[in-house]
């Protein structure tokens, strides 16, 4: 049976285009013009995933999330013209899992689809991971790139497991920093980031960079999806 | 009558007595009573010279008769006087002192008020000099305020009806003498105390009237002693000195609205030409693309399809930059840009630039510096990206097929240089220094390929200066061109 996804967006053509793309790559999909609707939508069809607009003409968006968030873990991905980076925390705060700048790329859309409907129907739990030039073995802790094998602090691999495991999604700076510390900290994370520009330095090659960890700025992470 | 000094009473007594003695020494020596005479007449000249005052001069003077008639003329110790000659010479002795005193009290009087002249002159001019100094009517009334209070010895303060400046009636609760106050600048008269009008107020309103629209009094407070007319002239000078520099300054604060006021209008028509050329040219594309598309679909074969598909993606990103830089611009001159700074990691900048412009390079190159060290900056992230994107943009649409772009980044204690190089072309000489300008589009002179209302580099100097750093443009040695920028990189 094909997933099911519910699209919330009330501009008319977006809407369309939305739903033609997604129809188009064999999903079921019904749709909300507005939010109080779109809620009626979700407890009535309980869908797999969620595509939602912030900017609804009779509730605003955020409240959708938290309306959802009450009773379901449904993926919410946010689609939104509020581009700031406090937006976007904000709303992977309140329950979004994910987010897509306004104008965006159906391509895009898509992928983040797809990795979201992904770990509800496959857990991960291989034993390696491989993908372009990096090579990772789960079992024995070790890290190759291009054929060598490259020394990684416990930090750094707890880090880049967790990429991995969430690859293709975005994790907030504090998602990772209670994660991996434990503990939330004031410094405006800088520590994380000196760890993940350590990590960056040691998987990705010389000369044209394949950015496996791309930053989200004042977000925090998205390991590439492979 | 003023009052007893007592110092000047011990000057004079002590002048008295000395002379005396003098006096009766010389009498002993039997030296001739006239000259008794002449060395009181000098005591009495020292006296007044002492105690700047007529009256003591003569009190003294009266004193003096006593003791000579009573030390020096026959018959000796008493107030006796034989000698008619005595009498005569006592009566012309205090005519002389009479005349001398007054003389001198009247030379006194007119080196004082000469000295007070200059001092007075003096004033004026060094106000003259401040208030041509000045730089803004509020810098103006606040010297003033000074020059007149220190001078007078009085507390005064201003009102101005049309000037935008704090007026001190009604920071000192007298705005309930505003009927008065309006209606001697109405009337252009003095008003107040020791005036017809209004004389039951404590202090006295003088008006300020001068053309452009200054209206306003100076109250100057007489509660405890009057103003006087030398006071008054004082005071009057000031003010006309005080209305000639306001005028002025108004004259050139008007003027200078004016101009930018012109120069706002220019702008803005110039904006709205820039703007609708510039959205119209990628919408144009996007019209004619996909009616062509939508029209001769079954037509076309699929590689055309494509092709045309993928113009119209660009052009959509480029249009979509394009309102990007447009709301900033409005957001830096509404002053209402949020610049939120922190310490970045420069790569994941660097990063970001590369990510959002990946797509738009097609024939062109851009490589960026890698370093082995952690760097950071102190910026907003997503404007210095913005900066950065729209000065490869830049190169993108304004150099050669095939060329090279790099960005290098070079870290100092203080700073952080950023360099965005090209080979592709360069800038003429004479439009280096205009391509940060509003609306300057230098490169591409040539009617409707010339893209870009030259707004990406005037935000990128918007946003440089708005982190005080500097920006600038010069031609490189690869035939290309350089912009070069700083962003500090500590608080």
């Amino acid at each position: 049976m094909s997933s099911k996804i519910l699209i919330i967006e009330d501009d008319t053509v977006i809407l369309r285009f939305l739903n033609l793309a997604i129809k188009t790559e064999g999903y079921e999909t019904s749709t909300s013009n507005n939010g109080v609707f779109g809620i009626n939508l979700f407890i009535n069809s309980s869908p797999d995933l969620i595509l939602l607009d912030l900017g609804l003409p009779d509730i605003d968006g955020m409240d959708v999330i938290k309306e959802i968030r009450k009773s379901a873990n449904t993926p919410i991905i946010v689609i939104s013209a509020r581009e700031t980076e406090q937006d976007k925390v904000k709303a992977l705060d309140s329950g979004a899992n994910d987010f897509i700048t306004k104008p965006f790329n159906i391509g895009e859309v898509l992928a983040r689809v797809r990795v979201w409907l992904r770990e509800k129907s496959n857990p991960e739990n291989e034993s390696t991971f491989e993908f372009m030039d990096l090579f990772v073995d789960f079992e024995k802790r070790m890290i190759t790139v291009e054929g060598k094998e490259v020394h990684f602090t416990p930090i750094e691999y707890k880090l880049l497991e967790l990429l991995i495991q969430y690859k293709g999604k975005v994790l907030t700076h504090q998602f990772i920093q209670n994660r991996i510390w434990g503990y939330s900290t004031v410094d405006d994370y800088q520590t994380l980031r000196v760890f993940m520009a350590s990590i960056r330095r040691k998987i990705e090659g010389e000369g044209i960079p394949h950015h496996y960890i791309l930053t989200e700025v004042g977000v925090g992470y998205r390991f590439k999806d492979c | 009558m003023q009052k007893i000094n007592f110092r000047k009473v011990i000057i004079a007594i002590i002048t008295v007595s000395i002379s005396t003695l003098l006096a009766f020494g010389f009498d002993q020596f039997g030296i001739r009573k006239e000259n008794i005479m002449l060395i009181y007449i000098v005591a009495i000249m020292y006296i007044i010279l002492e105690t700047k005052s007529f009256w003591y001069g003569m009190f003294s003077t009266f004193f003096l008769v006593f003791i000579f008639n009573f030390l020096f003329t026959d018959p000796k110790y008493t107030f006796v006087i034989n000698d008619p000659n005595y009498i005569i010479s006592i009566i012309l002795f205090s005519l002389v002192s009479i005349s001398i005193g007054g003389l001198m009290t009247k030379l006194q009087k007119q080196v004082q008020s000469s000295l007070e002249n200059e001092r007075k002159i003096n004033s004026l001019y060094k106000m003259s000099k401040d208030l041509y100094n000045a730089h803004s009517i509020n810098d103006i009334i606040d010297f003033e305020k000074k020059n007149l209070s220190s001078n007078l010895n009085r507390n005064i303060r201003f009102y101005f009806q049309n000037l935008d400046v704090i007026n001190d009636i009604e920071l000192s609760n007298l705005s309930e003498h505003q009927k008065e106050i309006d209606y001697a600048i109405e009337n252009n008269q003095l008003c107040g105390k020791n005036e017809p009008k209004f004389s039951d107020l404590s202090f006295e309103i003088f008006p300020i009237k001068g053309k452009h629209n200054i209206d306003g009094a100076l109250l100057v407070d007489c509660e405890t002693d009057i103003i006087t007319l030398q006071e008054k002239e004082f005071i009057q000078t000031n003010l006309a000195h005080l209305i000639t520099a306001l005028e002025r300054e108004k004259i050139y604060a008007d003027k200078e609205a004016t101009r930018i006021e012109m120069e706002k209008e220019k702008l803005k028509s110039t904006l709205l030409r820039s703007i609708s050329h510039d959205l119209r040219t990628p919408l144009t594309t996007l019209q004619t693309g996909t009616s062509f598309l939508f029209e001769s679909f079954d037509k076309i074969d699929d590689e055309t399809k494509k092709s045309l598909l993928l113009d119209i993606n660009n052009e959509t990103s480029r249009l979509n930059e394009f309102v990007e830089n447009l709301l900033k611009m409005t957001k830096i001159n509404a002053n209402s840009l949020v610049i939120n700074r922190k310490k970045e990691l420069t790569e994941d900048i660097l990063q970001d630039v590369y990510r959002r412009v990946s797509n738009r390079l097609s024939t062109h190159t851009l490589t960026i510096e890698k370093k082995k060290d952690i760097e950071y900056v102190y910026a907003d992230a997503s404007l210095l990206i913005q900066v950065l994107t729209n000065l490869v943009d830049n190169a993108i649409q304004h150099t050669t097929t095939n060329s090279n772009i790099w960005i290098k980044y070079c870290s100092s204690e203080k700073e952080t240089i950023f360099s965005v190089i090209d080979d592709g072309g360069g800038i003429e000489k004479k439009s280096l220094k205009h391509i940060f300008d509003d609306f300057s589009n230098v490169r591409n002179n040539n009617g409707d390929k010339s893209r870009g209302a030259g707004l990406g580099l005037s935000i990128c100097k918007a946003i440089v200066l708005t982190h005080k750093g500097i920006i600038k443009a010069d031609n490189n040695d690869l035939g290309g061109t350089t912009i070069e920028f700083t962003i500090s990189t500590k608080k």
